[in-house]
């Protein structure tokens, strides 16, 4: 059998449910939902990273965010797709949010992680459903509010809109990377489960609610077509909000989590992972 | 007491962080660690853990801030890049302008274009900082343009959402308040003005609330077709340039109290605009708008949406573009061409 190495580079601003998703597929390896989905063929020699807040997210529990210095060596997942018969060994970096978001800041990144950049075979981009992608603005009514003393404090790019970011931080690998192009894409929204609330009336389509939602990061992918190819999927891997599931939990992790492409809804989260593959 | 560890940077005296990463910077220290320059000298062996930590080699990006002319030249160079210089006094609502287009790029495209990057969003965060509720304001203010952006770039690269469409870069190049009024005075601060000379769109803002206070109006109307003229004597806009005359702040301008009489001088402004300037410029347009209004009322950005598709759209630069006598063969679509 084909035996390969594919690299994914994860980006995300912090607390965008990248670790959630890395725990949810790789239990979902283990008992893959349906025949396309993909499964795994073993464990990776250092699975430490995988198991380090496993129990935590098995049990529904929250955990912490990524710390950037226990990152380590990047989570290694073996698969195998029963269809095309091809296995691999896929290696999904778990890079702190906050490393991006100092890219924005600081305006330079270290010299391996540009390296990695030559050899990535897809990138998954993270944005929330349930926060805003950008900054509230002083408009309307809001201006009529009656004034006081209060002085603004100076600028604090950490506190930029979070679309701004995260598109600055793809045009730095648009432009300064040399990834392969065009590059794909998988644009992951997570905490889907928010959106689908039935007082929620956001739209239910991932690629409509990106447009929506997130228009400057849709505008971006949709223009630089010759960079990225990109595909927009609703993911929920956790399967509730904090509240939700102490009830959730009941159910094994795999039967909470559910994941949203072109109105098509499964609980098979490695759909990207097999597009990025070309797998479908 | 904690300061930073970078010779530059004043940290321990006023608490701002030289890399803007406040109290989490890692290149914090306590009193009594030595800095960076301090590791060659003799002792370096005994610097404390923290200092000596070597940072792993970084490689640095582009800065976020407005573009100087020579990195302006990777966009004019590679495809169709227009130029639009906004002039004004001091608080007239350019920086305001053009800060607005860049909130509605944030809410989906802009006249039809969408957006395809900018070199410069960190500037634009920073220049919409104090309009925003994550400042802390109740009030929206807009830091004003600096004097040393006078000869640079604000950044946007927009593309129509049909196929084959070819992007385009758009460089905005905000004129200081501070300069304006010298470059009518003199000359010479007036040919400083090098990005003029390349401008596809040259855009004056007039302040809609110094037209509505009988004490600024006519100064403010004098000053703006002076500029123009300035601009026209000195060759740095011509037959080339479509020219926009911008009445800012409507709200103001508009107000219950006297606004037939702040209507009229307006539109007496407009028609001197026009009958003075058409025949020696491309073309004249004349708006009114208000980009961050202060009465309650929004945005005028279907109108800000169509000014930015003129400027977008329209260019009498291409084909066909005059040379500048010393511009070499290989310079084309270039700055160089201008003389810049």
């Amino acid at each position: 059998m084909e035996e390969n190495a594919y690299n994914f580079l994860i980006v995300g601003l912090p607390d965008a449910g990248k670790t959630s998703f890395i725990y949810a597929v790789d239990d979902l390896l283990q008992s893959p939902p349906t025949t396309d989905a993909l499964g795994s063929y073993g464990l990776a020699p250092d699975r430490s990273y995988l198991e380090r807040d496993k129990e935590k997210y098995r049990a529904g529990k929250k955990f912490e965010h990524t710390e950037r210095n226990l990152q380590g060596a990047a989570p290694e997942l073996l698969f195998e797709h029963a269809g095309t018969g091809r296995r691999g060994r896929l290696f999904l970096p778990d890079v702190d949010g906050e490393v991006f978001q100092d890219q924005w800041i600081d305006r330079k990144w270290t010299e391996s992680y540009r390296d990695s950049l030559k050899n990535i075979n897809g990138v998954l981009v993270f944005v929330r459903s349930d926060t805003p992608s950008s900054n509230q603005e002083l408009l309307g009514a809001m201006v009529a509010l009656p004034p006081n003393d209060r002085k603004g404090t100076t600028f604090d790019p950490k506190k930029a809109s979070p679309q701004v970011q995260l598109v600055d931080v793809l045009q730095f690998i648009a432009t300064k990377g040399e990834i392969m192009r065009p590059q794909k894409v998988a644009v992951l929204i997570s905490a889907w489960d928010t959106v689908e609330k039935p007082q929620n009336r956001q739209p239910k389509n991932p690629a409509a609610f990106l447009a929506r939602e997130w228009p400057l990061l849709d505008q971006y992918l949709r223009s630089n077509s010759e960079i990225f190819t990109t595909k927009i999927y609703g993911v929920s891997a956790l399967g509730g909000t904090e509240e939700e599931l102490k009830d959730l939990s009941k159910l094994p992790p795999q039967d909470r989590v559910k994941i949203v492409e072109d109105g098509v809804q499964s609980k098979d989260l490695t759909r990207p992972l097999r597009w990025l593959l070309a797998l479908d | 007491m904690v300061r930073c560890k970078l010779a530059n940077c004043t940290f321990a005296k006023d608490g701002r962080c030289l890399e803007g990463r406040g109290n989490a910077c890692p290149n914090l220290v306590a009193d009594g660690a030595q800095s960076v320059h301090d590791i060659s000298s003799s002792d370096a062996l005994e610097v404390s853990a923290s200092v000596a930590t070597p940072y792993p080699p970084s490689e640095s990006l582009y800065s976020g801030l407005p573009l100087e002319i020579a990195e302006a030249r990777e966009f004019s160079g590679r495809s169709r890049a227009i130029v639009v210089a906004l002039a004004g006094m001091k608080e007239s609502g350019k920086t305001s302008l053009i800060a607005r287009v860049h909130q509605q790029f944030q809410a989906g495209p802009v006249a039809g274009y969408d957006f395809a990057g900018s070199r410069t969003l960190w500037q634009f965060e920073n220049l919409n900082w104090l309009a925003t509720v994550e400042s802390g304001v109740v009030s929206p203010t807009m830091e004003r343009s600096s004097r040393q952006y006078d000869n640079s770039f604000l950044h946007f690269t927009v593309r129509q959402p049909v196929s084959r469409a070819e992007p385009i870069d758009l460089l905005v190049n905000d004129i200081s308040g501070e300069t304006f009024p010298e470059a009518i005075t003199t000359e010479s601060v007036c040919q400083q003005l090098l990005c003029l000379r390349r401008a596809d769109h040259l855009a004056l803002v007039v302040d809609g609330a110094a037209i509505a206070d009988r004490s600024f109006r006519h100064d403010h109307c004098a000053k703006a077709k002076n500029f123009v003229q300035r601009v026209l004597q000195t060759g740095q806009i011509g037959k080339q340039t479509v020219l926009h005359l911008i009445i800012s702040k409507l709200d103001e301008l508009l107000k219950k109290e006297h606004a037939s009489e702040n209507d009229e001088a307006a539109t007496r402004l407009e028609s001197e605009f026009n009958s003075q300037f058409k025949n020696r410029v491309a073309k004249v347009y004349t708006w009114r708008l208000a980009a961050r209004p202060l009465d309650g009322s929004m945005p005028t950005e279907s109108t800000i949406a169509e000014l930015f598709g003129v400027w977008v759209g329209s260019t009498l630069r291409y084909p066909g573009i005059l040379r500048y006598d010393s511009a070499s063969a290989d310079c084309a679509r270039d700055f160089c061409r201008f003389g810049v």
